[in-house]
This record gives structure tokens, C-alpha cells and sequence, in this order.
């Protein structure tokens, strides 16, 4: 049932509404496809446009850190060489101390302190003025040992809070300490020392608080161990309130790292800083930089649906107008099914519909034309047919009598054998009445006498006849070879097996507008299916004697020539007798005759 | 027509019955402010005068809005040592809407990028205790500042020396060589009034007759641990030779004077400037010779209540009779033990 | 040319589209949040903010993190309960989302609970007073008994129980102090310590007494001071006059670089902190969350320590002690 549903749907949609869909719908195809790849493209060009600049970012804000610490670092190196490892402390420490203080002076914002430190502990030169606290010990501090026991290497410490100088009451400062090993000359003595600089935690934070990262991210230093060295919520960090994703961090190498942490996915660029080991890392979160904003994706719904509209608009007009002329067309097409074959086809459109819409026109003339001349030629070949029927002259009836007429010439019947010579040279002049099919009543009837009369004499006066005709439809008009058939079939199967008993009674009469012809005789008669079957049979093969035009023939010659309402019928009770009844239309022989010469 | 031309009348006449309750109301409004907010940027939080400045600057907020029912928010914040985080502070003031401004500025040479943003935001400006430059100050009339003259104060420190040295010069000379020799514990490098408190103390000393020799001396930024620091070493250096301590200013005096308990050494006088609190108490227990008051009360007054005038969009008080429409300078005292 | 049918889809079609433009790209229907900045106030029960400078920091430290304005405010005169009151409908009125409260007196703010007049969202410090019926109410603040057993535990351990214990306060203790001191006395009156109470009633009381009882027996001395106040009037004394008068045992509560200076000069021996800047920060929080939802997670109690000179260079404190900025 399904597969019958289906084809009438699509039977039942017209051309316009499908062109629209389809157009609309190969629009919507078009611009999803168009939209999800520019998206795509954009997304993916976004993200990476972004990345790299994170990246950059990232490198330019390594570059400060790198050349902040580095400045700190050739602070150091001054420091020690040159100033103190030439200098000897025991006589030069006011210029040793002047020359600390003016490059104290130029890296003031960076650097709380610098300090000067011997092997025992003994503050030998601070800048600015400082004191160790009382009771300070400094060699048992565990940095003050890693810096003498690794005398190459810059020591920078995590960050930390200042303690081992005198500091006002209120005051309590974040540094990292940078430090290293360096010989002290003190007299004639040359010892290991340690050289701090105190580096003012603010500074740094200053540096990495402006350093911005954009797309609403955020950067942090931490050592190699994933410690924490800045970060903009250190201290909400330290404190629990917050959290961060340092123990990742800590494996990770330098480069682009994406991260799911706290539910939120984020990219993360690891550059690690040189020297020390610090890992600088910058964090953006995704939504910073994708274009999955819920405002964006609707704008994007908001396009493609506005596009789909304007598109979908002009295809509803377009369909139209290519449709109407052809639904115009169709409505002519229907006017013609319905069979008013005289319709004018509807000539519009564009040029493929007008030539249809001509084409059709010029069919359905043609087809007009053509039924008329089918029927025509139907009609005049059934007639030629009956023309050539009718034109045969029967061979039998023919040397019967011939037969006869030899017989009656040897017998010395002379006068006889004149009748019949005259009656069948009459009868087979009125056969061909040059070729005409429709003759006067009065040609007919004298046919069907000659006929009866040759007969008569074959069959030895086996039966009598008559033909009874009103003197005015003698010139009434009648079809050829109509009576003589019926009286052959009469006498042949009739008279047959009668003694002389036999009659035939021909009669005509005119009845209003009919014309009326009866072939009566007393014979055998008929039963029912013989009647019929002489109606249908083309020849009437019981018998060989017959003319060779049968009853059917006759029926049907009249009906083509006169019309379906004329034609004969039969009356039969067997032993009693037939009937043959004819019904001709009542038309002068004048009229018809005209109309036949016009072929 | 007549109809319409009353029809217009009256509408005219609703119209401006409308519209004039809404501008008295807005005038109204003016006068009847109830609250004031009044951004204060220190230049360090830990520097005992600005902090003593602090307290009564929020006594005179707590007397003023009991007196006036105007409630104040005195937001203050701590810029320790650092312009750029003054500015920053400067900034948020502005972007929370405060209507004055006190700043004490960390770089007076850098007073200017402030007072861009403020005349931007024309939100009136009170500088103290660190005087901007000349230029700075004339770019705005709503630029106000309060401070002490600095040569005051100089003149006044060493007119302290020189009475006690009047009175009895062998207090002050302690080894009895006719001189009297002295160390220096200055201020800042950068800030003006080190260097003027310096050279007109000295002067003031000489001037007044008193037999000075320098020892050394030392920048101890302020700050009291750093005059303590540099006090220890030089008494390990000039062991029994320092008679005189001049300090730019009480904290840096009292620094010396914990290195000199100490190293338990007695004797040796110290005068300083700012009359702290502490200050005024080693005065009073004898430790401090002496030092010069700026009536904290006047000085924080003063900055307050040009402050909550130029909040309210008033003139400055008459009272104050500013020098130049800006300036305010405090009066000056000497504090001696009595 | 068109049905009715095919109009009404084309027209229907078009107020969608009216509508996604609306939604997309104006700010009419789906609006960009704003972020709203609370005015919040705090009002603590002292005259000067000494011991709240960390807890400034937490508070300036959320006010930027969580856009909200945030100042602190002290009354004229100290521990009056009906100032406080006046305060809080003063900046209730001033157009205040949400009270930050350290109650001065207890019995002022259970009335004020109840008065009809205070709409806004009340976070108490260090108060065990409740909520108050349909009155938002949410407490944050240390527990004060719990650190007066931990010190008195500390104090054991150290000091042999015949020595006396001195508690100096001041004269009216806030409930605080109280409290800390119930606890304390949990703990040392089953060792069987003399305690002797010293009151001070003004300035310079506590010097005398510090003085007084150093003079007479240093060594079987032992201080205790209930509040940052007292504790630091008695440390400057012994640190003023120096070895002399050095205390086997001062111990106390307090938070400020002054006291840990103290602590690390060994003139405090034991001190109690609290972690004021979390405190701080949270409060903060609370009161943001409360004015905007009417809700907030719950806090509880947060960290506080009785710590030696040790703890000082101890990395795990080194950060709530001395808050970075």
C-alpha cells in the first residue's frame, strides 16, 4: 500500500512547489555548507591566530623577565667584580660602600637590599644602611651554606619574607634573595664570602601585573617543582580560597599545552625562563577566544535563516514565474481531455512552452482531422468493400442458369430460353447499375422479378411469387442487392422440400418517413439460433448456391448507408414460414444519387 | 482658533509646572549631600609622621561627620614607596567615584601624570608633606597643598642646639675640645625637604654661634632602621668622639638612639623634626634633645578640611588663608623637655 | 498567487527571523551581564583598625576580585554598642547591599535583628549570637575557646604549675576575650595555677602592673593577655627595659607585625594568630554572595594557631602572616 501512497504524493505536488523546494532546499544545503565551513576555517584561524599570539605574548613577556633577572644578575656580577674582589675591606670599605650605594641608587626599584656577608657571618657592608638582627646567625641558614658550597652558581631563592636584617616595627617586606659565593679581601687575607641582593618581590609583581596576556588570560611563575613564585592570586592560593593547576605544570615542557582544569577547558604556554629554571606559564581560558558565545551562535542562526529567507523568496517568484505559463498550459491540456477538442491552447512563456503549447494546438487539430478522416475512410472502405461485394457476379447462379438456358436452346424452348437470356441480362445489368450502391425502388424490385423469374424456371414452378409496391415509392430510394439475397435465402431454404406449394410475397410500402420492404414466404422457416446465425455468419457456408452476400451483409450495408436505426429483421416459425421485414428511410432516389456522386 | 491657541496655552503651562519642581529638586540636591568620599594616597604607610598625619586625619573624619551629619569614607591607601602603584591607586579613587583626593605623593617629580588624571576627572587635589614642583601646582586651581616650611623647621631644629648650647655648652661638648662634633642623618636624596632641612640646620647651628665639626654623615631614607644601622657603625668607627646627632627627622633619631642603647652609650644628644609620637616621648624620657612640632592636629585639620570643602563643591575655608589660593604651611614649634 | 496558507507561513517565518536578530545582535532581549558592583560596609567594634590591617588586605583583596566596594569603618567610641547601631542604619540607608559586623556589644545586635528597619544582609565577625528569624544572617569568624585551650595547653607544656598566671585585660572585655579566656581556663585550672586578674581601666594601667609584676617575680610570672591591646602594652614595657625585666612567659592573642616582631625579639613567648585575611576575604564573599542571592555558603571556623618563634621562618605560616599585596 505504501509504494501506491508514494507516487501519488509525488503526483500530487505541482511543478512550482517542487522547484521551490528543491531550490530552497539546495539554497539551505549551499549555505550550511558554506557557513559550517567559513566557520570552521574562522574558528580553527581564530584559535590559532590567538595561539600564536599567547605565544607571543608569552615570549615577549619572557624576554622582560629573562632581561629583568638578567639585569639583576650583571648587578651581581658588578658587584663582585667590580667593586669587591679588588677592593680590601679592611681599608676600602667607605669606597666599597659608595660604589654599592650608586649601584644601589640606579636599581633602586628593583633591589631592597644588598648585603655583604663573610664566611663567619658578619655583616661587612649593607646597602642601604642595615644591621643584622640581634642574635642573627646567618651561617646556619640553609641558603647561606647552599651559596658557599656552589660557589660557580647565581642562587636565586623562592620568595620569601625579609628576616635576617633589623626592620621598623610595622614593616615587614617580600624579596628573593639572589646570591652568590665571593672571595673578600680583608688585609692580607683572602676568604670566601657571600654576596646578597634582595630583590624587591613588588617589583616583580609590577612586572608580571602589567605584563597582560589578553583574552581574558593570565600568567604565573613557578620554579621547576611546580612552586609557586607569582601569580595574581598567590595569596588567595596559599590561603585555600583559590586553586591552581601547578602540579601539571611541573611536567610540563616548553610549548602549547590544552587542559581541562575546574571543569573549564583552557590553553596553557609553557616558556621556561633562562638560568633559573622558573617556568613562566600563560593560561586562556576558551571562551575567551572561541566564537562559541551564545549570542555569536545565534547571530550565526540568525544569517543563516535571513540568507534561506531572501533566497527562498526569490525562488517562490521565480518558480512562479516559469510555472504559470505551464500550469496555463495544463488547464488548456484538461479543456482537451475532457474532450472540447477546440479549445484555444494557451501560447505564453518561455519558448519551450510556447512551441508545446503550439504543438499541442496543431496536435489536437491534427488528431480532430485525423478521427474525422479515419472515420471517412473507415466509412469508405467498409463502402468499397460492399462496392466490391457487390460488384462480383456470382459464378453459380451464373452457369445454373446458363445451364438452363443450353438445356432450353437444345430442347427447342426457344421463347423460353429468350425469357431467361433477357431476364438475366436485365438482372446482372441492375447487379452492376454501374457501380452505384443506391438505385430507385423500381430498379430494385425489378431486379429481385428477374431473379425470382430465372429461379422460377430452374425450379421447375416449385413456388409462385409476387411483388406487391405502392406506385409511389417506386422512385423512393433503395440499397442494391438488398432484396435478392433475402428471396435467394427465401427459395433456397424455404422452397426446398415444398411441391409447388411454395410462395414467396415481396411487398413495399411507405409508412411515414419509412420505407418499408417484406419478404414473406411459407417454407421451413427458422428456428431462433438459425436466425441469428444468419445474422452473424459473414457467408452463409449451408449453402453453396447462394449469391455470396449474405443477410449480415445486407443488414450491415444498410445501417452504413442509411444509418444505425434501418435495417432489416426476421420473423421466423419453423414449418410456418419467415419474415423478413426491411426499414429504409423514405428519400427520393434523386437526392441520395447526388450525394453518391460526390465520393 | 481660539480654542487651539488656549489648548497650547495650557499645554505651555503644565509643561513648565513640570519641568520646575525637577530643577529646583536638582538644586536641591546639591546642598543636601549626604556623604563624601575622600581618596587618600600615602607615600609609605610604615613612616611614623605620615602615620601620625593618618590617625587624625581620621579623628577630623569621625568630628566632622558627628558635627555635620555628612557621612565620610576615607578610603586609605598605603603606596609603599612605589609611583606606579600610587597611580594605580590614583586611578581606582577615580574610577569608584571619590570626590577629593589627598596624595602624598612618592615621587614629586612625577606629580604631574596624577594631576592629569584628576583634572580629566575633575576630582580637587590636596598634595602634603611632599611638596610638588612650582609648575605642577599652577596647572590647576583646585590643586591645593599642605605641608611645613622646610627652612622652617631647619631653623628651628638647630635654634634648639644652639639654646642648649647657650645654656650649658658642656652638655653638648661632651670631651671639652671646643668643638662639637656631629654626625648627619639625612632624608631621601630625591625628596626637597631633606636637603633644605640639612643645610639650614647647619646654618642655624653655625649662624647661632655653635663651634660645629662634621664627622660624617649618612642617608638613611627615613627610615629608622637604616638609622640604626648606620649609627652602630659609626659608633664602632668615631668610638667616643660623636657628641651630636642632627637628624632630618624623628624616626631616624630614634634609630640612633636604639643603636646608642644598644651599645649602651650615654650622653650623646640628638635632635630630630616631626614630633611623632615616639618622638615625643624619648623627648619626654630625656633621650631626644629635642624636636619640631607641626601641630599634627592643625596639619591633618588643614589637609581635611579643604579636603571635605572641595568635596562638597565649596571654596577652600577662609580660615586657612592659603598662600597663593593653594598653599597651606603649617605652623612650627620647638618641643623640648620641659 | 499566493494561498492564504503559503502568506501566513512566509509572514510567521518572518518574525522568526525578527526575533533571532533581536536575540543576536541586540541587547534587548538576552542582555551582557553587568557586572554590578556591591556597596558593602564594615563596621568592626574598635576605634582604630590596627588589628584588622590583614583582614584590610582580604578585604581590598575580594573587593577587586569579586567588583565590589568595600570600606571600613570604625566607631567614635570604643565597643558602643548603640554607635554601632546607628552605623549600620546609617549605611544601610547610604544605599549598603550588605553589613560586614563585629559586634560591639551582644545585646545591640539581637535587637537590632529584630528591628524592623534593617533589611540588608548581615554577615556577623566572631559572634555566636544567631540568625534571627527571617533575617539573613551568616557568621564567620575563629574560634575563640578552642584557641584559649590551645594556648593553655601550650602554657602547661612550658610552665610548671606553680607559677602564677596573670590574665590582663581590659576592664569591660568584649565577648571575644571572654571567650578566649573560658578556654584558656579549661585548660589551666586543672593543673591547679593561681590565676590572678588584671584589669585595666585606661592607658598606662597595664604598663604598671607589667612592671609591678616583673619587678616582683619574674620568674614565677607568667602573663597571659586576652587581647592584642593589653598584649602589646605589656610587650613594649619588657622590651623597653630590656633584659632586666624579661618574662619566662608572655603570652597572647593579637595579629600584628608589631606582636610578631615582638614574638621573634622573644619577648612574647607563645602567640595566637588568626588568619585575618582569609577571614577577610571570605566576609567579603559572604556579603557579595548574600546581597546578590540572598544565600551563601557556609564557613565555619577558620584557621587560627598558637605559634612559637619557630613558626615564624615556617613556610605554612610565612603567607597568612605577612599577606602579600
Amino acid at each position: 500500500m505504501a509504494k501506491t501512497a508514494k507516487p501519488d504524493f509525488f503526483q500530487k505536488t505541482s511543478i512550482r512547489y517542487t522547484i521551490f523546494v528543491y531550490f530552497t532546499v539546495s539554497a539551505l544545503v549551499m549555505i550550511l555548507l558554506i557557513g559550517v565551513s567559513l566557520y570552521g576555517r574562522l574558528s580553527g584561524q581564530l584559535t590559532a591566530t590567538i595561539r600564536e599570539e599567547n605565544q607571543a605574548a608569552i615570549s615577549r613577556i619572557n624576554l622582560s623577565v629573562d632581561s629583568y633577572l638578567r639585569t639583576l644578575m650583571k648587578l651581581s656580577d658588578s658587584l663582585y667584580y667590580g667593586v669587591i674582589k679588588n677592593a680590601d675591606l679592611s681599608e676600602e670599605a667607605d669606597t666599597v660602600n659608595s660604589e654599592i650605594t650608586l649601584l644601589y641608587d640606579n636599581n633602586k626599584d628593583s633591589v631592597a637590599n644588598i648585603a655583604l656577608l663573610s664566611k663567619k657571618g658578619e655583616l661587612l657592608s649593607a646597602v642601604p644602611a642595615a644591621r643584622l638582627k640581634t642574635g642573627m646567625d646567618v651561617t646556619g641558614e640553609q641558603w647561606f651554606k647552599d651559596t658557599l658550597n656552589r660557589p660557580e652558581n647565581l642562587h636565586f631563592s623562592m620568595p620569601h619574607v625579609q628576616y635576617i636584617f633589623d626592620n621598623s616595627e610595622n614593616q615587614y617586606r617580600w624579596v628573593i634573595s639572589l646570591s652568590r659565593a665571593v672571595e673578600i679581601t680583608q688585609g692580607t687575607s683572602t676568604d670566601q664570602g657571600v654576596l646578597l641582593i634582595d630583590i624587591a618581590y613588588g617589583s616583580l609583581q609590577q612586572l608580571l601585573d602589567n605584563a597582560a596576556m589578553g583574552n581574558q588570560g593570565y600568567l604565573y611563575l613557578a620554579n621547576s617543582s611546580g612552586e609557586l613564585i607569582y601569580h595574581p592570586k598567590i595569596q588567595l592560593i596559599d590561603a585555600g580560597l583559590e586553586e591552581e593547576n601547578t602540579p601539571a605544570v611541573q611536567n610540563y615542557r616548553d610549548g602549547n599545552y590544552q587542559e581541562i582544569y575546574q571543569g573549564k577547558q583552557r590553553d596553557v604556554v609553557v616558556k621556561s625562563v633562562g638560568y633559573t629554571g622558573w617556568k613562566l606559564v600563560g593560561v586562556t581560558p576558551r571562551q575567551g577566544f572561541s566564537l562559541n558565545n551564545l549570542k555569536t551562535r545565534l547571530f550565526m542562526v540568525f544569517v543563516i535563516a535571513f540568507f534561506l529567507f531572501l533566497l527562498a523568496l526569490i525562488n517562490s517568484y521565480i518558480s512562479s514565474r516559469i510555472t504559470a505559463p505551464i500550469e496555463e498550459l495544463e488547464k488548456s491540456v484538461n479543456a482537451l481531455e475532457e474532450g472540447a477538442l477546440d479549445t484555444q491552447v494557451y501560447l505564453g512563456g518561455s519558448y519551450e512552452i510556447q512551441h508545446l503549447g503550439r504543438s499541442i494546438g496543431d496536435m489536437a487539430k491534427r488528431i480532430q482531422t485525423l478521427m474525422e478522416d479515419i472515420v471517412a475512410e473507415h466509412e469508405s472502405k467498409r463502402k468499397s468493400e460492399f462496392d466490391t461485394l457487390q460488384s462480383q457476379i456470382n459464378p453459380h447462379f451464373l452457369y445454373n442458369t446458363l445451364d438452363i438456358i443450353v438445356w432450353m436452346i437444345e430442347n427447342e424452348k426457344k421463347q423460353d430460353a429468350v425469357k431467361v437470356v433477357t431476364a438475366l441480362a436485365r438482372f446482372f445489368r441492375i447487379s452492376l447499375s454501374r457501380g452505384k450502391s443506391i438505385i430507385p425502388v423500381k430498379d430494385e424490385l425489378e431486379h429481385v422479378r428477374n431473379y425470382l423469374m430465372i429461379q422460377q424456371m430452374r425450379f421447375k414452378n416449385k413456388f409462385t411469387y409476387q411483388i406487391q409496391a405502392d406506385e409511389q415509392v417506386l422512385s423512393l430510394a433503395s440499397l442494391k442487392l438488398m432484396l435478392q439475397p433475402l428471396v435467394e435465402n427465401a427459395i433456397y431454404h424455404g422452397m426446398e422440400f415444398m411441391d409447388g406449394d411454395g410462395e414467396i410475397v415481396v411487398k413495399v410500402c411507405r409508412q411515414q418517413e419509412s420505407l418499408l420492404f417484406m419478404i414473406q414466404d411459407n417454407g421451413l422457416g427458422m428456428t431462433k439460433e438459425q436466425v441469428q446465425g444468419l445474422l452473424t455468419e459473414k457467408n452463409h457456408s449451408s449453402s453453396r448456391r447462394g449469391s455470396g452476400i449474405g443477410v449480415k451483409n445486407v443488414n450491415e450495408r444498410i445501417r452504413l448507408y442509411f444509418g444505425e436505426e434501418y435495417g432489416l429483421s426476421i420473423q421466423s416459425e419453423p414449418d410456418e414460414g419467415t419474415v423478413v421485414k426491411i426499414c429504409l428511410p423514405a428519400v427520393p432516389f434523386d437526392e441520395l444519387a447526388e450525394g453518391e456522386e460526390k465520393p | 482658533m481660539k480654542r487651539k491657541q488656549k489648548a497650547v496655552l495650557w499645554l505651555l503651562v503644565w509643561i513648565c509646572a513640570a519641568i520646575l519642581p525637577a530643577g529646583c529638586t536638582g538644586a536641591k540636591k546639591e546642598e543636601e549631600k549626604r556623604s563624601i568620599r575622600i581618596g587618600v594616597s600615602l607615600y609609605r604607610g610604615d613612616d611614623t609622621f605620615i602615620n601620625n598625619i593618618r590617625s587624625e586625619l581620621e579623628n577630623c573624619a569621625k568630628e566632622y561627620e558627628q558635627e555635620n551629619g555628612v557621612k565620610v569614607t576615607l578610603d586609605i591607601q598605603d603606596a609603599k614607596g612605589s609611583q606606579n602603584t600610587q597611580n594605580n591607586q590614583v586611578e581606582r579613587f577615580i574610577s569608584l567615584g571619590c570626590d577629593v583626593m589627598c596624595i602624598n605623593p612618592v615621587d614629586r617629580t612625577a606629580a604631574s601624570a596624577m594631576i592629569d588624571k584628576a583634572m580629566a576627572a575633575e576630582i580637587p587635589v590636596v598634595f602634603f608633606n611632599r611638596q610638588p614642583v612650582e609648575e605642577d601646582m599652577n596647572r590647576w586651581d583646585q590643586i591645593y597643598y599642605v605641608g611645613a616650611v622646610a627652612r622652617e623647621s631647619a631653623v628651628l631644629q638647630g635654634s634648639i642646639v644652639v639654646e642648649q648650647y647657650q645654656k650649658d655648652p658642656k652638655s653638648l661638648d661632651l670631651n671639652e675640645d671646643g668643638v662639637v662634633s656631629y654626625v648627619l642623618l639625612e632624608g631621601e636624596s630625591s625628596h626637597q625637604d631633606s636637603l633644605i632641612r640639612t643645610e639650614w640646620s647647619i646654618r642655624t647651628l653655625k649662624d647661632g654661634g655653635v663651634p660645629i665639626e662634621k664627622i660624617t654623615g649618612g642617608i638613611a631614607n627615613w627610615e629608622r632602621s637604616q638609622a640604626s644601622a648606620l649609627m652602630e657603625q659609626w659608633l664602632e668607627q668615631y668610638p667616643d668622639t660623636i657628641e651630636l646627632v642632627v637628624c632630618n627627622n624623628d624616626d631616624m633619631a630614634l634609630g640612633a638612639i636604639d643603636a646608642l642603647e644598644r651599645a649602651q652609650v650615654q650622653g650623646i644628644n640628638l635632635v630630630g623634626i616631626d614630633a611623632t609620637i615616639p618622638g615625643l616621648e624619648a623627648v619626654r624620657a630625656g633621650k631626644l634633645l629635642g624636636t619640631v612640632s607641626s601641630d599634627k592636629e592643625q596639619y591633618a585639620g588643614a589637609i581635611f578640611s579643604i579636603a571635605a570643602a572641595k568635596a562638597l563643591g565649596q571654596a577652600a575655608p577662609g580660615e586657612l588663608s592659603l598662600e597663593e589660593g593653594k598653599y597651606y604651611w603649617s605652623p612650627q614649634k620647638i618641643v623640648v623637655q620641659p | 498567487m499566493m494561498t492564504r496558507k503559503e502568506k501566513m507561513l512566509w509572514i510567521l517565518y518572518g518574525i522568526v527571523l525578527l526575533l533571532l536578530f533581536l536575540l543576536s545582535s541586540t541587547d534587548l532581549i538576552i542582555k551582557e551581564k553587568k557586572t554590578q558592583v556591591y556597596k558593602i560596609s564594615v563596621i568592626i567594634e574598635d576605634i582604630s583598625d590596627e588589628n584588622y590591617v590583614n583582614f584590610r588586605k582580604g578585604m581590598d583583596r575580594a573587593a577587586i576580585e569579586l567588583h565590589a566596594d568595600v570600606s571600613l569603618i570604625t566607631l567614635y567610641d570604643k565597643g558602643s554598642g548603640e554607635q554601632q547601631r546607628e552605623l549600620m542604619l546609617r549605611e544601610q540607608q547610604d544605599g549598603c547591599k550588605a553589613l560586614i559586623v563585629a559586634p560591639a556589644d551582644k545585646e545591640q545586635i539581637l535587637s537590632m535583628q529584630e528591628d524592623k528597619r534593617m533589611n540588608v544582609p548581615l554577615v556577623l565577625l566572631n559572634s555566636e549570637v544567631g540568625s534571627g528569624g527571617d533575617k539573613i544572617v551568616e557568621r564567620i569568624g575563629f574560634d575563640y575557646y578552642q584557641m584559649g585551650q590551645e594556648l593553655g595547653k601550650r602554657i602547661t607544656e612550658e610552665q610548671s604549675p606553680d607559677k602564677t598566671v596573670y590574665l590582663f585585660r581590659k576592664q569591660e572585655p568584649d565577648s571575644v576575650s571572654v571567650r578566649f579566656q573560658e578556654g584558656l581556663l579549661s585548660e589551666l585550672k586543672p593543673w591547679g595555677y593561681e590565676i590572678i586578674i588584671q584589669e585595666s581601666s585606661r592607658e598606662g594601667d597595664l604598663r604598671e602592673a607589667a612592671e609591678q609584676i616583673a619587678g616582683r617575680n619574674k620568674d614565677q610570672a607568667v602573663i597571659v593577655a586576652l587581647d592584642p591591646a593589653s598584649l602589646t602594652e605589656a610587650a613594649q614595657t619588657y622590651s623597653e627595659a630590656g633584659e632586666a625585666l624579661k618574662l619566662k612567659g608572655l603570652y597572647g592573642r593579637g595579629n600584628t607585625v608589631r606582636l610578631l616582631n615582638y614574638l621573634d625579639k622573644g619577648v612574647i613567648r607563645g602567640l595566637c594568630i588568626t588568619d585575618d585575611f582569609s577571614a577577610g576575604y571570605l566576609s567579603v564573599k559572604m556579603a557579595v554572595e548574600l546581597a546578590e542571592n540572598r544565600m551563601a555558603e557556609e564557613v565555619g571556623n577558620l584557621e587560627s594557631r598558637c605559634i612559637r618563634r619557630e613558626d615564624l621562618r615556617n613556610v605554612e605560616y610565612e603567607k597568612m602572616l605577612f599577606p602579600i599585596e
